[in-house]
């Protein structure tokens, strides 16, 4: 790769967490319609109503990162909505031209090149059409629920059937959030352009108080994964993949192992003229 | 919203649970009806043999439905990456349900190859080379019959043979050989050869500080400037 070309990768992992997703995903069309025709057109008042929209005169920093971010992976620029809320967090929402909402208290407490950070995985989401997945995914889980109050269906899950099914491709597709996050934060530090920003933005994300995340030292934050790996059985193992993102000791290790190649150290310099310009004040 | 295609599928489920259910529910009757001793007396003693026998018949239940979640999250998902370093601790028990593992399944040969991995990073030679002789598969029986006759040649064999196996060495993801090597080239101050074993340790250990050191010391020796400072951040996240 050279550093006029857009980087394109996904990982392994996620590739295979897809392929096992894509074999239980069912009816796409109905569903995508569906929340095209009415989930959609619903959210939208309470956006515009209840947040605020990141413009070239509000919050310019923010809409100038989102621009060059997504100039430069080519794809639209989303719009970006601050809503009131005491987690950090940031997510990408919609389907028929997705936004970003981020909330108020993560562009207060995260330093401008944690912002990026975050920026530049939610664009890398819609960079690689995750949205559209996650949209399908979650409309097929809300259609099980549904099913149960249909008459005649609801004799399906007199035994369970329903919920059985329902809790396997939930796991299946949680399974694939966690691979999609991994992949994410690669995109937000490449953008960033500094592994310890991405660190310290992922630790704010888990203990949501920038002090402590401030205090914590990473070497020993990472001995945490060692007893993660070693809890075994059905609880643990069932505890551990009901979860969206992957736990926090991970993700800094994920980073970590991208970084071991050559290959990948050289993207991260490749990017170089991208970082400046997020990072330029 | 629901497709024809769904409601099939949904009845099939529904079908497979209710025999399954069906099923279970004959086994426990037949063990509760094996185990309610005839009332002796008015003293109550029934009611707790009754009791017993419930719970009993309840746990029995649990472990089952335990085993079959258990079946089917090891279906869609590994609990586990063999190629990733452990403590020594949980990999001894890894190997242990790993061994277990393969008397108890139909289809052992995947346990086989995993247990040969993780008896290779362990350094048990021996029991790899045991493992790998009990393989069915004639592909993985050769591939890892090779990776294990490899791990045990001397340190002056391994290097003779690396250009040769260069590509079959680099595919097989034993965190102990890629390591082995490293050793063996930064010590003969081949540290291209070294870097590329290096990486790949770091990806299979990454929060190990020697092999980042050395991986640290690979670049600055190739004029890797680049490299050597992102490296040199690394071990300063890690130290």
């Amino acid at each position: 790769m050279n550093a006029n070309s857009v980087i394109r990768f996904r990982r392994e992992k996620e590739t295979k967490a897809f392929e096992t997703l894509s074999k239980v995903l069912l009816a796409r069309d109905i569903l995508l319609q569906y929340y095209t025709q009415l989930v959609e057109p619903m959210l939208l008042p309470d956006l515009y109503g209840k947040t605020i929209k990141v413009t070239p005169s509000t919050y310019p920093q923010l809409f100038r990162k989102k621009n060059i971010i997504a100039g430069y992976l080519q794809i639209p620029p989303p719009e970006i909505f601050i809503y009131e809320n005491y987690y950090y967090g940031a997510e990408t929402v919609g389907l028929t031209k997705p936004w970003l909402e981020i909330s108020a208290n993560t562009i207060t407490d995260f330093t401008p090149a944690e912002l990026t950070f975050l920026i530049g995985r939610q664009l890398a989401h819609i960079y690689l059409k995750h949205y559209i997945i996650k949209v399908h995914s979650e409309q097929l889980i809300k259609s099980y629920d549904l099913l149960e109050h249909l008459p005649g269906v609801n004799l399906i899950n007199v035994f369970g059937t329903l919920d059985a099914f329902e809790k396997v491709f939930q796991l299946i597709y949680l399974n694939w959030t966690r691979e999609i996050c991994h992949t994410a934060d690669i995109y937000g530090m490449l953008f960033c352009g500094n592994v310890n920003t991405a660190i310290s933005a992922i630790i704010k994300l888990i203990v949501n108080n920038v002090d402590l995340a401030n205090e914590l030292k990473v070497s020993e934050y990472l001995k945490q994964k060692e007893y993660l790996s070693s809890l075994k059985g059905i609880i643990a193992y069932y505890t551990k993949y009901d979860e969206t993102v992957p736990y926090g000791p991970l993700r800094i290790v994920e980073l970590l192992k991208y970084l071991s190649y050559s290959a990948s150290k050289k993207t991260f310099y490749d990017l170089k003229t991208i970082q400046e310009a997020l990072n330029a004040e | 919203m629901l497709n024809k295609g769904m409601l099939d599928i949904l009845k099939e489920k529904a079908q497979q649970s209710l025999d399954s259910l069906k099923k279970e529910t004959l086994q426990v009757q037949s063990k509760i009806n094996n185990n309610i001793v005839e009332p002796s007396s008015k003293t109550g003693k029934d009611d707790l043999v009754n009791n017993a026998a419930v719970n009993k018949a309840a746990r029995l239940l649990i472990e089952n439905s335990t085993e079959q979640a258990e079946k089917l999250i090891y279906k869609f998902f590994h609990p586990y990456d063999v190629f990733e370093i452990f403590d020594t601790v949980y990999a001894q028990e890894l190997i242990q349900e790993l061994s277990a593992k393969i008397n108890e399944n139909d289809n052992p040969d995947t346990y086989r190859c995993e247990l040969t991995v993780l008896y290779l990073n362990n350094s048990s030679l021996a029991r790899a080379e045991e493992t790998v002789n009990a393989i069915e598969n004639p592909v993985e029986k050769k591939r890892l019959a090779a990776v294990v006759a490899i791990s045990k040649l001397n340190d002056q064999t391994l290097l003779q043979i690396y250009d040769r196996y260069r590509d079959f060495i680099l595919s097989q993801r034993v965190y102990k050989l890629y390591r082995r090597y490293a050793s063996l080239f930064i010590e003969k101050k081949k540290y291209q050869n070294a870097k590329e074993m290096l990486e790949r340790c770091c990806s299979h250990n990454p929060t190990s500080i020697k092999d980042n050191r050395d991986l640290l010391l690979c670049y600055e020796q190739s004029n890797e400037y680049q490299s050597a400072e992102l490296q040199r951040t690394i071990i300063r996240i890690l130290s």
